[in-house]
Order: C-alpha cells, then sequence, then structure tokens
C-alpha cells in the first residue's frame, strides 16, 4: 500500500484468533496511513493469514525470520506497527521506532490460548493446531522494548500505557468490528508518532 | 433459597464491569446488558455466549479487576446467571 521508497511502515498483525477479529481495523488503520503517503507493508507469517504452510509447523522463530526478511526486502528507515502478539514478532527487525497496540507478553498468549484449549472440545487451540515447541517459544517471549515503543491500549485496560482509547476491544468480541472512530483515532495516533519520531 | 443470595458489599462497581465486559465480548448492545438481572441465565441461555466467548469473558473480568480465575474455578455453576457471575467476581475481588 502506499509510495515506493522509505521511510516504510510495517505493519505486524495480531495472532491466531485474535488476527481475524483485528484484520479490518488494521487494514483501515494502514489505509489511512497509505492515503496520507506512507509506504506501508503488511506480510503474512507462516501459518497465518493468506499463508499457505500448516500452522502446526510454524514456530517462534520463523515468525521473526519471516518479518524480518519483510523487512530487509523494504526501504528503510523501518518503522514498526504491531498488534497484540505482533510485538513478539519485531524482535529481529532493526527498526527505527516501534508503535504497539495492546502489546501483550508470550506467558500472556499462551495463558489465553491454553484457557480456549481448556474451555473448548479438547481439540487444538479454538480450531488451531498449535506445535508445542511454538508454545513453549511464545512462554518465554516479551515485546522489543529498544529502542522504546509507543503503547496504545484500550481505557478498559488498566496496564500502564502512553494513549488510552475509547472503544471495545475488538480482539476480544464475538463478532469482527470496524469501529471507524477508533481507526481513526488509532492512524492519527501513528502518524502523530512517526512525525515525532522524524522530527 | 432463591433470591436471598447474600451479595457481597462493593458489588456495585463489580456490576459495572461485569455487564461492560459481557457487552464488548457478545457484542450485545448496552441496553440489553443493563436490563439483566441477578436471575439473567446466561451459560446456555445466551447464544453468543460459546466457549470461546466464555474465554474472553474470563479474560476480560482478570484483565479489568486485577484478579486471577483459575481453570478449576470454571465451571457452570458459576456462569449460570448474571447473579453467579457477579457473585464469583466479588468474592475473587474481596478476597
Amino acid at each position: 500500500m502506499g509510495p515506493d521508497g522509505g521511510p516504510t511502515i510495517l505493519a505486524l498483525p495480531a495472532l491466531f484468533e485474535e488476527a481475524n477479529r483485528t484484520r479490518a481495523i488494521l487494514v483501515g488503520v494502514l489505509r489511512r496511513l497509505a492515503d496520507a503517503g506512507w509506504s506501508v507493508a503488511l506480510p503474512d507469517l507462516p501459518g497465518q493469514g493468506e499463508s499457505l504452510v500448516p500452522l502446526a509447523q510454524a514456530t517462534l522463530d520463523d515468525w521473526r525470520d519471516a518479518a524480518q526478511a519483510a523487512a530487509a526486502r523494504l526501504a528503510s528507515p523501518i518503522h514498526v506497527v504491531a498488534v497484540r502478539a505482533g510485538a513478539l514478532i519485531d524482535a529481529d527487525i532493526a527498526a527505527d521506532s516501534r508503535w504497539y497496540w495492546s502489546p501483550l507478553t508470550g506467558a500472556e498468549q499462551v495463558r489465553e490460548l491454553t484457557r480456549l484449549r481448556d474451555l473448548g472440545d479438547g481439540e487444538g487451540y479454538a480450531g488451531n493446531v498449535l506445535s508445542d515447541a511454538l508454545l513453549s517459544q511464545l512462554a518465554a517471549a516479551e515485546p522489543t522494548i529498544t529502542p522504546p515503543p509507543r503503547v496504545v491500549r484500550m481505557a478498559t485496560d488498566p496496564r500502564p500505557a502512553d494513549l488510552k482509547l475509547a472503544g471495545a476491544a475488538p480482539w476480544r468480541a464475538n463478532e469482527p468490528t470496524a469501529d471507524p472512530a477508533l481507526v481513526a483515532n488509532l492512524a492519527d495516533d501513528i502518524a502523530a508518532w512517526l512525525a515525532a519520531c522524524a522530527g | 433459597m432463591k433470591g436471598t443470595r447474600v451479595i457481597p458489599e462493593g458489588t456495585n462497581e463489580i456490576e459495572k464491569t461485569l455487564r461492560a465486559v459481557l457487552a464488548d465480548v457478545l457484542s450485545l448492545s448496552p441496553e440489553r446488558v443493563a436490563a439483566f438481572t441477578p436471575e439473567t441465565e446466561l451459560f446456555g441461555a445466551l447464544p453468543e455466549l460459546d466457549s470461546m466467548a466464555v474465554a474472553g469473558v474470563l479474560t476480560e473480568l482478570e484483565d479489568r479487576l486485577g484478579i486471577v480465575i483459575e481453570d478449576d474455578e470454571v465451571d457452570g455453576e458459576m456462569l449460570e446467571t448474571f447473579g453467579a457471575l457477579t457473585t464469583f467476581a466479588a468474592t475473587k475481588v474481596l478476597n
């Protein structure tokens, strides 16, 4: 999306079911940024999105490698925009800045997945087959904090953040949502953050 | 005895949080959730509350109320009615 040439926004979506629930909002945000003149990339990770790789074979290292490979093909400088557990994927990218929407620790993601498995029919994680290797890698993963990221969260989330936004958390809603005010607020905050980074 | 269940003090805020969580996770209108009474049946009665939504409700309650819900505490009984879930959450917060 957007023009060729840097700087480039590299977007890393949420993982698993949360990716589906947040995709419309993320795409809406990125489209606004592209319309504002940013060049924007949204790679598919192995086993996620349109990727043909079975999720059961995916590992966290594969995802980090894929994200780094995507970054290597883009014009620098690279600015990371990550949603939820997407903030666990950018560790190997030499980004100029990182902007995280409600980042999760790997341990929190694993706890959510385990709860889904335990409450479900016992088959996989809400329909996903995940390897033990992926789960143990995730459990130890933390969001990257160099350079210090800007963190945006929903107002209902008591964790610390640079900005809190009103609205329902789309990764929890059982129907995909595309709250236009939330899309606009997220895009505006990314644009202001990137302008401050460039300045 | 139904209807005379002891509701711990300080439950108002918790009940408000619970209504907001149910509205957000189950994509229900605030009006509908505002009309919930302690007797309103949840699990098994609300089609929106499938097992995945239960996971979302529990995790969101943990976040917003600062509590930890162990897996072995989750059963049909605490999810049966709005009152039962409120009492469960209140007991967690106050203990």
